[in-house]
């Protein structure tokens, strides 16, 4: 019954895809070209989508069936490594950097999720610089630093080390907010010269 | 002849123009610094440098990128050897004997082996990269567009084959690859596919911010589920380098002429890159090499393999990328998006139009292979500092160039509406392993993809069976499908046989 339910969570991604495939399929209808005999502008989409569904297809029996669950690591990489008689550890050395892969903790990574769309919807009201300021402190505390005096130093350097590569390097129009925010972007955009 | 003289102008164009020495410098630099810096892949480095150089001309935008490119495939050697931390997924087969020879009181000159090796390899692929590009180009100006989509097709399907993972996901990955650039204003119909209604998707959806948002954010948020659990650095002897004496590199010739030849051909087949060329090198020298019975204990056969194949799959990748417009590699992908970005499609046509700008590119590689050895020489206590940086920091500066990125692309909210998207997406494929690598190339070429197919199919009546009857694309179609079905086999068949 374990097993059974580790093929079906293994299977989940394949049939997400096959879900988004059917139904940009059946949105491909909205353009494609009531001409029979021509090559139409939903040819090279059905085309990619034909591709995807029957992947997600085959994944799906590979996940179900065979309960497959294949390693990061090349082809190419793993016959190498298996002639040398290293192929076990081939991929925990490709994890050293990243720490042991089963201490992972999900919540983070939606934590971080909510923060970076937190950002793109608060930074029309409150302007780049104080969203900035609340996204690079947020992202230093949840990757787990523990001085939030250092971490708010940080993001406040880093904050206005952007808002002055965007405006007097790039020369990139930011969004200034609304209200007093918007004070505070152009009282910040007169301290650097831009007007 | 002319060819020597070519080379020599584009020395001279990158050697005297200042602007062109100082990015190539500041691009050495940044991918030293990026291959030692935890949280942060080559690829990724990369990335993050594109948008710095939308105001920048073509020829130092990609100068800047390449340098990068160049010094990548070496920085990581050095955390390998003296922490092993391996610094790039390329430099794991170094741990196996670059780190033993660093226990056993030679660091240094394990670490002379790898520079050796980065220097010798570097400049034997660069001149090779000289050498094929010409008759590939000139082969290539003979295509027509069924040839064309053959190749890139079977670029796209090299990517999805020698992803790693299982086949399918890479293929799903391309799918959606190639359905992202089909967002947006049909270009041979005028058609709008995929907008839903809304203006931001009607514009189409830029390559750039599914690269930057699926390696770069994705990365971030891989890495925050990891939160804390980074490597303990455990130090191996001394931080210096000291170079191999001539006897002892008379003795590895043939390691060396094995690794560069492999490396090379590895770099000039689309999709696989330098991690590919240093594992297969180190694995043929494990069949091949003289001592491969005492491989692995931290002899100088197994230092050498690896970092000349990674260093030389950088000439070899350049090849299908300046010749026809293929990338050879993830890093490759990006430079030619620095291509696009300045609306230059390389390919034959601007190899012998703009031979200039081609051959300062060819120079800036010689001469990033020899600055990054030399900055690596003198740096190497410096650029090891890197290390200790916090993660977390890292992290925060990432996620920023990134939005970045997307803002400095169009300056709209939208943008970041869409990166922050390909950020999850980027995520999810880590999580559940599938490769990004074959999306982004899907993404990217895409486009190009479906203009030689379109073309193709309205030049020969909706015939699409011309793509297996031309002599030249048949036998890459047919190569494409053998490829697809061996590959299908063998994923199927039994894993213990």
């Amino acid at each position: 019954m374990i097993r059974m339910r580790v093929r079906l969570v293994r299977a989940l991604p394949f049939f997400i895809v096959l879900g988004v495939g059917f139904w940009l399929w059946h949105e491909s209808r909205v353009f494609a070209l009531a001409r029979p005999g021509y090559v139409g502008p939903e040819v090279w989409p059905r085309a990619v989508l034909v591709l995807l569904i029957a992947s997600a297809v085959v994944g799906a029996v590979q996940a179900l069936v065979r309960g497959i669950d294949e390693g990061s690591a090349s082809a190419l990489i793993k016959s190498a490594t298996r002639t040398v008689g290293r192929e076990g550890e081939v991929e925990a050395d490709l994890q050293i950097e990243a720490g042991d892969p089963s201490t992972r903790r999900p919540l983070w990574a939606g934590i971080g999720i909510v923060l970076l769309l937190g950002f793109v919807v608060i930074i029309p009201y409150l302007g780049f610089t104080l969203t900035t300021f609340l996204l690079m402190f947020g992202v230093i505390l949840c990757a787990g630093y523990q001085r939030p005096l250092i971490a708010g130093v940080t993001a406040a350097l880093g904050t206005l080390a952007f808002f002055v590569i965007f405006q007097r390097l790039v020369y990139v129009s930011l969004p200034l907010g609304v209200g007093p925010f918007k004070e505070l972007s152009i009282t910040l955009m007169a301290a650097i010269g831009v007007r | 002849m002319d060819v020597f003289l070519a080379l020599m102008q584009g020395f001279q164009t990158v050697l005297l123009d200042p602007v062109n020495l100082l990015v190539l410098v500041i691009g050495l630099v940044l991918g030293l610094i990026v291959a030692v810096l935890p949280g942060l892949t080559l690829v990724m480095g990369v990335v993050l440098a594109l948008p710095f150089t939308y105001g920048m001309g073509i020829l130092p935008a990609v100068i800047l990128l390449t340098a990068m490119y160049v010094s990548g495939t070496y920085g990581g050697a050095f955390t390998s050897i003296l922490f092993r931390i391996p610094g790039e997924p390329m430099d794991v087969p170094l741990l196996w004997d670059g780190y033993p020879m660093a226990r056993r009181g030679e660091p240094a000159l394990a670490l002379g082996w790898t520079l050796f090796s980065a220097l010798a390899g570097g400049l034997v692929a660069a001149t090779a990269m000289v050498a094929l590009s010409v008759p590939v180009a000139r082969l290539a100006l003979a295509l027509s567009t069924p040839e064309y989509f053959a190749i890139i097709l079977l670029g796209l399907l090299s990517v999805v084959t020698l992803a790693g993972g299982a086949l399918t996901k890479a293929l799903i990955s391309l799918a959606l690859g190639l359905l992202f650039a089909t967002v947006g204003t049909d270009p041979t119909h005028g058609a709008l596919r995929y907008d839903f209604g809304l203006l931001l998707l009607a514009d189409g959806i830029e390559y750039l911010l599914v690269m930057v948002g699926a390696y770069g954010l994705g990365e971030v948020l891989t890495r925050l589920e990891q939160r804390g659990e980074t490597a303990a650095i455990t130090q191996g002897g001394a931080i210096a380098t000291r170079l191999p004496n001539f006897a002892a590199v008379l003795k590895v010739k043939w390691t060396f002429v094995r690794s560069a030849l492999v490396g090379f051909i590895i770099g000039v087949i689309p999709g696989a890159g330098a991690t590919i060329a240093s594992f297969v090198s180190y694995g043929i020298e494990g069949q091949y090499g003289k001592n491969r019975g005492k491989l692995g204990t931290g002899i100088a056969d197994g230092i050498v393999a690896p970092q000349t194949a990674a260093t030389s799959s950088v000439g070899g990748a350049m090849v299908p990328l300046l010749t026809m417009g293929i990338p050879g590699s993830g890093a490759t992908a990006i430079i030619l998006a620095a291509f696009m970005l300045h609306g230059v499609q390389p390919g034959p046509h601007v190899f012998f139009k703009s031979a200039d700008l081609v051959y300062a590119i060819f120079a800036s590689v010689f001469v990033a292979v020899i600055g990054m050895c030399i900055i690596g020489y003198f740096a190497i206590k410096l650029l090891v500092k890197v290390l200790a940086f916090p993660e977390a920091i890292t992290s925060a500066f990432v996620v920023m160039f990134c939005f970045m990125g997307a803002l400095a692309s169009r300056s709209t909210i939208g943008d970041l509406w869409l990166i922050a998207v390909f950020g999850i997406i980027g995520y999810l494929f880590e999580r559940y392993r599938f490769p990004i690598a074959p999306m982004v190339l899907g993404a990217i070429l895409g486009p190009l993809a479906e203009s030689n197919f379109m073309t193709t199919m309205i030049s020969f009546a909706n015939d699409w069976t011309v793509f297996f009857t031309r002599p030249v694309s048949g036998s890459i179609m047919a190569f494409n499908v053998l490829t697809l079905a061996y590959s299908f086999y063998s994923s199927w068949r039994p894993k213990d046989s």
